[in-house]
């Protein structure tokens, strides 16, 4: 099985998943980690949890929200376990890519390079989209 | 082949566009509806919502009923969309190989009732449902694929 992870600093992962049920419907193998919401509570005790719960034949996508943040660092060390790909810098457009090609593309490092570069290509500056003149379609 | 014809205030918007343009495997989406032709920005906006490699046609309802019956839309495993019930009954009058509706989202308006989740419905257009589903077509309330179909019959 393939998971994704999603991991903020606060609620934004569990937020997240929130957005993409609204949008795409209930999804079983996404999992969320918020970290630093309670106090007793450590990052590093949160994603050794989440890792066990990862058979041997399965593997993980994590999505943490920022490159260098301390969220993303943590999973940096779990990169030995090859199981594991990490991809920094969480936004609406990355998840419900990485959600819609799990059902189609097998290869997981294509599968994250794909959604990467058609994610990225939905960040716009809007005043100057709608100032190009889009020719209509016909049948 | 018409794969399915949505009712959605919203026309096309991410959830449209994405979670069931991939489910039902179209490679055309008709956007029919007499304002958006004229409406420039609206025009725009549905343009950009518009998932890659597929084609969109925007046509208002009488051309949209035209180009159907020519036949130019056979070759394709088309997806359409309407904001109103009222526009969808007019298609499916005029074009009885429409056999599918999903309504998605109709907003609370002056005199409607909340008949399931999102879709609320004035009295003449629970009327028109109840007349499509007499001509045979299969009228389903869903938001998103993934969600239990709900037959328009049963909550009316």
């Amino acid at each position: 099985m393939r998971y994704i992870l999603l991991a903020s600093h606060g609620r934004l992962a569990e937020g997240m998943l929130q957005t993409v049920e609204m949008i795409m419907g209930a999804q079983r193998d996404i999992w969320t980690l918020n970290a630093y919401v309670e106090e007793q509570v450590d990052l590093h005790s949160q994603i050794r949890e989440a890792l066990q719960k990862l058979g041997g034949d399965d593997e993980l996508i994590v999505v943490s929200d920022i490159f260098g943040g301390s969220v993303n660092n943590e999973f940096m060390n779990t990169l030995e376990d090859k199981r594991i790909h990490l991809i920094a810098g969480m936004n609406l457009p990355l998840v419900i890519e990485l959600i819609t090609l799990k059902h189609i593309e097998m290869d997981t490092k294509q599968l994250i390079q794909t959604a990467l570069k058609n994610s990225k290509a939905s960040n716009k500056y809007c005043n100057a989209t709608v100032a190009v003149d889009f020719e209509d379609e016909e049948f | 082949m018409i794969k399915l014809l949505r009712v959605d205030h919203r026309l096309l918007h991410g959830q449209v566009a994405f979670s069931w343009t991939n489910n039902l495997g179209a490679d055309c989406i008709l956007i029919a509806n007499d304002d958006v032709p004229v409406n420039e920005l609206r025009k725009t906006t549905i343009k950009l919502a518009k998932p890659q490699g597929v084609r969109l046609v925007i046509k208002n309802i009488a051309d949209s009923i035209e180009a159907l019956k020519s036949g130019v839309t056979d070759k394709y495993k088309l997806f359409i969309v309407v904001e109103s019930v009222a526009d969808a009954e007019k298609l499916v009058s005029a074009f009885p190989e429409i056999k599918h509706v999903n309504l998605g989202g109709i907003k609370a308006k002056e005199g409607t009732r909340n008949i399931s989740k999102a879709v609320n419905l004035q009295p003449e257009e629970e009327e028109l449902v109840k007349k499509m589903i007499q001509q045979g077509v299969e009228v389903e309330i869903r938001q998103v694929p993934s969600d239990k179909k709900i037959l328009a019959q049963n909550v009316l």
